[in-house]
């Protein structure tokens, strides 16, 4: 069964809980980081390699059993087995699989929105994050729960802001703070907005 | 454009007017003067340090896109900017500005796509009471000039030295904003101490300039 694309926008509008998303992504990340290292490997070495990505590819098959991604399920259980039971096929079969894995890594932009939402969720406050391109800056709309205007609480999420500022310096990142005084906040956000984080 | 002098007014201007509007009805207008004062105060010293006339202002130093295009929005740039090469302090209390006075600005934020105006469900007076307009002028503002040294920007800019050095002068403002926080300080110092951070011939530009202004180093 050829495995079904799923595109980076399909991903972000299904995936709202960050860490979950992050788990999937991280497994995904240590099995091609595996095979990529097993090229560059001595026979006796290139099997530890693929030994451990089998284990890493068991994770990822884990951390994708949910609805959304059967196909890659099938395809990381697939794997497991090609890799533990024809070891003369395995680099082949190795390779293509980590070429299927890389596509569904996070592009620039998800990791940028991982990061953020990671960073914000744990401010109580904070209820619902979308982000939107606007020229070549990413905005980063951020929701509060709170009606009035509230300064020191300000300060503690610029305080966050500060550091993702000075982690990340492409692209540039425009942040905002919108209390709670909206009827509806996709009336405040563009069509096209992403959102990344939802309480 | 305007010069060092034109926004050093303007923003004192502004400070002045979100001062005067704290126990009026007008309160939460404070907020945004005050965060149109930081900008002046911000554009001044930018002109002050700048050392040729493509960085004297966050404008003409913006990122363009090969179409011509400035690549970011004008407050974003200027964000950054401060962020890149002021203090901590500087930028927490410009963001915080800016923040609360696009919060007070906009009873409607512009989608951006089409461009229609959406209307909040609550005028900001109703956001905002008196107490946040103070945190906008009597402590963000303040937080900001300071962290920026705008009075030591300011007192230096009065000496003049573009007209007794033209290609030193940005320099040697930019060593003493690095090393002192206030006229004061600097005016405590002999010329064998700033020798510890300027060359003979910065220190003699220097006191040629508080010469002019019947000022001197301490002997």
């Amino acid at each position: 069964m050829p495995p079904t694309v799923i595109s980076n926008s399909t991903v972000s509008n299904k995936v709202t809980l960050p860490e979950k998303t992050a788990r999937f992504f991280d497994y995904g990340r240590v099995y091609c980081d595996f095979i990529k290292s097993a090229e560059e490997k001595d026979e006796q070495e290139m099997i530890k390699c693929y030994l451990k990505a089998h284990q890493a590819s068991k994770y990822f098959a884990n951390a994708l059993s949910n609805r959304q991604y059967d196909d890659l399920v099938m395809i990381a259980v697939l794997n497991s087995s090609i890799l533990t039971d024809n070891p003369n096929e395995i680099i082949d079969e190795a390779l293509s699989s980590a070429e299927i894995y890389s596509s569904f890594m996070p592009s620039q932009r998800q990791e940028i929105e991982l990061a953020i939402a990671n960073r914000l969720k744990g401010v109580e406050q904070v209820i619902a994050i979308f982000t939107q391109r606007y020229r070549s800056e990413l905005q980063v709309m951020v929701f509060l729960n709170t009606n009035k205007y509230d300064n020191e609480l300000i300060y503690k999420i610029l305080d966050i802001e500060y550091e993702l500022q000075k982690q990340i310096n492409e692209p540039l990142l425009a942040f905002s703070y919108i209390p709670n005084v909206y009827k509806n906040r996709r009336e405040v956000v563009s069509k096209g907005a992403n959102l990344i984080y939802e309480k | 454009m305007a010069n060092f002098t034109t926004h050093i007014s303007q923003a004192r201007h502004n400070e002045k007017l979100a001062q005067f509007l704290l126990d009026k009805p007008f309160f939460d207008w404070s907020i945004t003067i005050s965060f149109y004062a930081a900008i002046h105060f911000f554009e001044a010293r930018l002109y002050a340090d700048a050392s040729d006339i493509t960085n004297k202002h966050s404008e003409s130093s913006m990122p363009l896109e090969p179409n011509g295009d400035s690549k970011y929005s004008a407050h974003s740039w200027r964000a950054r900017q401060i962020q890149d090469h002021y203090p901590r302090e500087a930028w927490r209390s410009f963001r915080s500005l800016k923040e609360a006075s696009e919060t007070a600005r906009y009873l409607s934020h512009i989608d951006i796509k089409t461009a229609v105006p959406r209307f909040e469900i609550a005028p900001s007076f109703n956001i905002f009471n008196v107490n946040n307009a103070k945190f906008s002028t009597q402590q963000d503002l303040p937080t900001f000039k300071s962290a920026l040294k705008i009075d030591l920007a300011e007192f230096l800019y009065t000496l003049d030295l573009v007209s007794i050095n033209p290609i030193k002068a940005a320099f040697i403002s930019d060593k003493i904003l690095d090393n002192f926080n206030t006229k004061e300080a600097l005016l405590k110092q002999t010329k064998d101490s700033l020798r510890k951070c300027m060359t003979k011939e910065d220190v003699d530009v220097l006191e040629q300039g508080l010469s002019k202004k019947g000022l001197s180093l301490k002997k």
